[in-house]
Formats: C-alpha cells, sequence, structure tokens
C-alpha cells in the first residue's frame, strides 16, 4: 500500500483492513501512532482480545505488524506491507482452531508464515498438535472468506466478496 | 474513540506507546501474572522458547513487544 507520507502509507493499510473487518464485525482497530520508537507498527483488533462473529460459535482475534519503507516508483512515495500476523480463529470457549502465524522477527525458529491447528480442532496426535503447517502469505481477508465459507459466519455486508477482494488487493504489492 | 463501523464509513483507531506499553502490562499481569517489562525482558532472554508456539497467549503478548522496545 502507497502513500506520499509515511503516515499515509500506513493509513490506508489500516483503512484496507478495517474494510475488510467491517465484513464480518464492527470491532474496531486500533494502530500505533507513527513513531519511528515503535518498530514495527502493530495494529490490534479489539485491545488485542477475541471477537465473536456473527451467526457462528467461532471468533477471531487479529494482530497485525507492518512497516512503512520509501518506495522505488514513484519517487517520493512510501510503501506499507505486512511483516507479520496473527490471524486467529477461535471456539466460543476461546480454544483455538486455526492459527495462521507469521513471525519474522523473534526467536522462534519457524519464521515462514504457517498455521497451528489448535486444541479446538480436537487434534491429539502430538507431532501435528504441535507442527507449523507452511501455508506461504495468508492475508486477513483469506482468513474472513474462509470463516465465512466454513464456518457459518454471517457477513455483515452484502457486497462482502467484492469488499474482500477488493482490499485484498489494494495491499498486493504492485 | 470510535468503536463500531458503519457500511462503508472507517473508523480507525489509536493508541501511543504509553497506551500500548500499559496493554502489554495488562494482558500479561491477566495471562501470565507478571508485568509487562517482566514479560518482555523475559522474552528478549529466550524465557518462552520453548513453549511460545504451545501457548497462544504468549504469541498474542509478543505481538504487542514493539511497544516495550
Amino acid at each position: 500500500v502507497t502513500g506520499q507520507t509515511q503516515y499515509e502509507a500506513i493509513h490506508n493499510f489500516v483503512e484496507s483492513l478495517q474494510l475488510a473487518l467491517s465484513c464480518v464485525t464492527n470491532a474496531v482497530l486500533r494502530r500505533a501512532t507513527y513513531n519511528p520508537r515503535i518498530d514495527p507498527q502493530v495494529l490490534i483488533l479489539n485491545d488485542n482480545s477475541p471477537v465473536l462473529l456473527p451467526g457462528a460459535e467461532v471468533a477471531l482475534h487479529v494482530a497485525q505488524h507492518v512497516r512503512v519503507s520509501q518506495a522505488g516508483e514513484p519517487s517520493g512515495s512510501w510503501y506499507a506491507s505486512s511483516v507479520g500476523y496473527y490471524y486467529v480463529l477461535m471456539n466460543r470457549r476461546g480454544a483455538e482452531i486455526l492459527g495462521y502465524h507469521w513471525h519474522p522477527i523473534g526467536q522462534s525458529s519457524v519464521t515462514e508464515p504457517h498455521l497451528h491447528l489448535g486444541p479446538g480442532v480436537g487434534v491429539g496426535n502430538r507431532p501435528t498438535a504441535e507442527a507449523h503447517l507452511p501455508t506461504g502469505s495468508i492475508s486477513l481477508e483469506d482468513v474472513l472468506r474462509l470463516a465465512i465459507a466454513s464456518y457459518s459466519v454471517i457477513p455483515r455486508r452484502s457486497d462482502w466478496d467484492s469488499t474482500l477482494r477488493a482490499t485484498k488487493a489494494a495491499r498486493e504489492p504492485g | 474513540m470510535s468503536v463500531t463501523t458503519g457500511a462503508d464509513i472507517v473508523y480507525i483507531d489509536v493508541l501511543d506507546k504509553d497506551e500500548g506499553m500499559a496493554l502489554l502490562d495488562r494482558q500479561a499481569r491477566q495471562f501470565l501474572g507478571m508485568s509487562g517489562e517482566q514479560f518482555a525482558r523475559a522474552w528478549k532472554e529466550g524465557a518462552f522458547i520453548e513453549d511460545a508456539d504451545r501457548k497462544p497467549e504468549l504469541r498474542r503478548l509478543a505481538m504487542l513487544l514493539p511497544f516495550a522496545d
């Protein structure tokens, strides 16, 4: 997502995520005030707590790390991109069902995007229950679409399909 | 603070470094019984390496660590 200023780039990034989220929840993203001392930038949904989704027995937890850098073209513009995420679907009791994680910065030996099958799936087999299943990069829209298609979440907007397509496309590298 | 989203209008809320640190502190106390600063220090020292991917609350707290740097 580009912008003429660092603020505009991050704002456009956050706005597209919030618009995507509006398809399933009225919960609000909070982002860090733009501050070079906060790196990467942090975005959290519902004060870093799960949100119960409409029509279903699943809740969504979203946290996102974003970094803003100078874009090559057009000259002088700024580019905001995801540098980590925590997208989790959990059951009503708070047990994780699916955990899409990417934490390239930090201490984990797994720095590629991956999926955890959580206790909410009922996977008792220890290697599988603790495995980091490779996924490639996952967008928030992918998870929201999955929630609607497979977990009986009722969209809040009639234009949810086109909205999710548009917001995902808006954040894809040019 | 905006707390709802309309169909087309998007509200985005903001938190500064102190508010982010306060949130980390509150959730670290809730989940682990330690302060946010204690959690940040222990995380940097590698105290949670073994458990970080087994205990969702640790990864959830770790997403707030940029506020503690």
